[in-house]
């Protein structure tokens, strides 16, 4: 794979010839030699088309569009326009674990609307052509309006995963210079999600915007959680889960 | 000659301008050999065991552990084992170490003094054998939790789809699960449902006899991995959806679906069913998909393009079909109908049964041609819904469901990964 002609490249990022010829003529992505329907385009090339139809799709002006693609290079605008920065889920495995046999289910309890499970992403895994993204914090993206079917998936990635479970080896060269571009494409997923909800929060992750939880003890007893909680203090709600359901079994 | 690490086929090429189209395309991804050279990943694994009284039966229960026994045998020195029983309480009979020659003896020794009891706290055992993995969770690791059970979840968390939703929230996060049904009295579709969620294997066993051999084929793979947290990415264009037809893990992104294929072991080989949506277009515009591979060590890599042209509707009505293709998608919505016809068998909805069986019948006779496989297909739906809107035993229904789970996974009929010198393309 890696190189496309240009209907190919027509066919993978859903724009007409056409308009790749007329970027092509405008300068937002580079020639390669004497063009020609046989013409091969490197894999970077496709990147750049998503990034333009993304910015586009965010009212960028193309000249706007054009100025700051034309200077990335073609591993950063591989990266940006790879796999994003999908959120490692919340929290390890073992503290997922341990919420559910505490008795408080995340998902069920949140006063939020009911969301879809934030985009869960396994770890990043090196997958030719593109490395592993970028370690942009998207404050939040909105899904393709149709690709992924029917049940498009609010993907609000959560912000700091302080105990996220051990990554795939960190990609290689994350340069400085790919905040500076990081953060144009954060400002256009910043646009287009401002009504996204946000995920429920990573229990370790502090300096977040709180929320208060409920935790059913019985199906008219509640105990109300602000979270973000310490590990301190989640340790106690554990404590008292327990000792709720105990009292409730040696009930008569 | 190298079999390709992913290789993909297309039923047709044309899609229509001016009606949305479908389109189905057949996927094969074949893990890495074991080579000599590499040194297999470590497993760090947790066997939960339903200790509760229906597991007393046929001596169900000390089978179980003399399968127990024979797989921590076979661990080496330095992969973890824990082994936690439960029936309405759950005990942690040997939390997680290190499969030293002592710690082996030692959970032998406690399992032994354990014998079976009281109702069933599924959920509750899983999660604390899922617990003990986590524990020491490893990520250069194999970690998986191995669930075997005759019963229900009849205590703690017993929402099927709230324990699925768990299995698939643990998947994420590096530990994944298998399922073991012995006899009759347990739920195939959670212990099912577990396993696709969790990114393992359910395997049914209907005879009590049947579960050393069966754990041990499991054992044995979790010893054979090749590519860990395997994964098929599909990207494409707006406009287009895509369904994945074979019964796994499907993450959608916002710019790519993710498919998760689990742990898989050396030169397995895998097949999936992929429906792809497509939007109105213009006459002789392409549209693509890239697909590729991969997996957590790198050692699993491929891609792959999907082109597909827009065309009017009589050069769509003409154009050539794949009849490998069709066969293998026809054989999958068969397995799909069969599997999910024992719920309704089950309930006694015999209309719902015939109607559903007999409706997949008629979309495959509609592109069946005088094609034999597919023709027979037909006919084996046709027998299907006649058979299965009347009373049968529970134990046709665990078998029925069990043999469609594998092939929508593409494994043998005894539940076993397919391997790339089994593998009959034609099949």
């Amino acid at each position: 794979m890696s190189e496309h002609t240009i209907s190919q490249l027509s066919a993978l990022s859903g724009l007409p010839v056409r308009t790749i010829r007329y970027y092509l003529a405008q300068g937002l992505i580079p020639a390669v030699g004497k063009e020609g329907p046989g013409t091969r385009y490197p894999q970077a090339t496709l990147a750049r088309l998503r990034l333009i139809a993304r910015l586009r799709d965010a009212h960028l002006p193309l000249a706007e569009i054009r100025k700051q693609l034309l200077a990335l290079s073609d591993d950063q605008v591989l990266e940006l326009a790879g796999t994003p920065a999908e959120p490692e889920p919340a929290g390890t495995a073992l503290d997922y674990v341990r919420q559910v046999l505490g008795g408080s289910r995340p998902e069920l309890t949140s006063l939020q609307p009911p969301a879809a499970a934030p985009a869960l992403r396994a770890r990043r895994i090196a997958i030719p052509p593109v490395a592993a993204p970028a370690p942009v914090p998207a404050p939040g993206s909105v899904p393709a309006p149709a690709y992924g079917a029917a049940t498009a998936l609010p993907s609000a990635p959560a912000p700091a995963a302080a105990s996220a479970p051990a990554a795939a080896p960190a990609p290689g060269p994350t340069t400085g210079a790919a905040p500076a571009h990081a953060s144009l494409l954060q400002r256009v997923e910043a646009v287009s999600a401002s009504d996204a909800p946000q995920p429920p929060e990573d229990a370790s992750s502090f300096g977040q915007r709180s929320q208060w939880e409920r935790v059913s003890i019985t199906s008219d007893i509640e105990l109300h959680v602000r979270r973000p909680l310490s590990r301190r203090d989640n340790r106690l709600v554990e404590r008292l889960l327990a000792f709720a359901r105990q009292l409730e079994e040696d009930q008569p | 000659m190298t079999t390709p690490i992913l290789s993909v086929r297309q039923d047709r090429r044309l899609i229509r301008a001016i009606h949305h189209s479908t389109r189905y395309a057949i996927v094969e991804v074949t893990a890495p050999p074991a080579l000599a050279t590499h040194t297999r990943p470590k497993v760090n694994v947790a066997f939960v065991l339903d200790r509760s009284g229906s597991m007393s039966g046929r001596s169900k229960f000390s089978l179980a552990r003399e399968a127990l026994r024979e797989g921590i045998d076979r661990l080496a020195s330095d992969d973890r084992f824990a082994v936690v029983v439960y029936d309405n309480v759950v005990d942690v009979v040997a939390p997680g170490r290190t499969a030293t020659g002592d710690a082996k003896r030692e959970a032998i020794r406690a399992l032994e003094t354990i014998g079976p009891r009281g109702n069933t706290d599924l959920a509750g055992g899983w999660l604390r054998g899922a617990e003990q993995v986590a524990q020491a969770l490893d990520p250069d690791a194999v970690n998986r939790v191995l669930l075997l059970t005759d019963g229900l979840a009849n205590e703690g968390i017993t929402d099927p789809r709230e324990i699925e939703r768990h299995a698939r929230e643990l998947r994420v996060r590096g530990v994944s699960t298998s399922t073991f049904g012995v006899g009759e009295d347990f739920n195939e579709e959670l212990l099912g449902g577990m396993a696709d969620a969790g990114g393992g294997q359910y395997r049914f066993i209907g005879q009590a006899d049947e579960i050393p051999r069966l754990i041990g084929s499991e054992v044995g793979e979790l010893l054979e991995v090749t590519a860990r947290g395997a994964e098929l990415r599909v990207r494409g264009p707006e406009g287009m959806r895509l369904e994945c037809l074979s019964p796994y893990p499907v993450d959608r992104g916002s710019r790519e679906s993710v498919i998760a294929l689990g742990d898989l072991v050396s030169d397995q080989v895998v097949r999936l069913v992929l429906a792809f949506g497509f939007p109105l277009g213009e006459t002789g515009r392409d549209l693509g998909v890239e697909l590729s591979v991969g997996d957590r060590d790198g050692r699993l890599r491929g891609s792959a393009t999907l082109t597909w042209t827009f065309a009017d509707g009589a050069a769509n009505d003409v154009q050539p079909r794949d009849r490998e293709v069709d066969r293998i998608v026809a054989r999958t919505y068969a397995d799909r109908a069969i599997r999910a016809a024992m719920d309704g068998n089950r309930r006694g909805a015999w209309d719902e049964v015939r109607h559903n069986l007999h409706g997949v019948a008629r979309r495959v006779m509609g592109y069946a041609g005088d094609d034999d496989v597919l023709r027979g297909i037909v006919a084996e739906l046709e027998r299907e819904a006649d058979a299965w809107s009347v009373a049968r035993p529970e134990v046709a229904r665990k078998m029925a469901f069990a043999q469609a789970s594998y092939s929508l996974k593409s494994r043998a009929p005894s539940g076993a990964a397919m391997r790339r010198a089994d593998w009959d393309p034609n099949a």
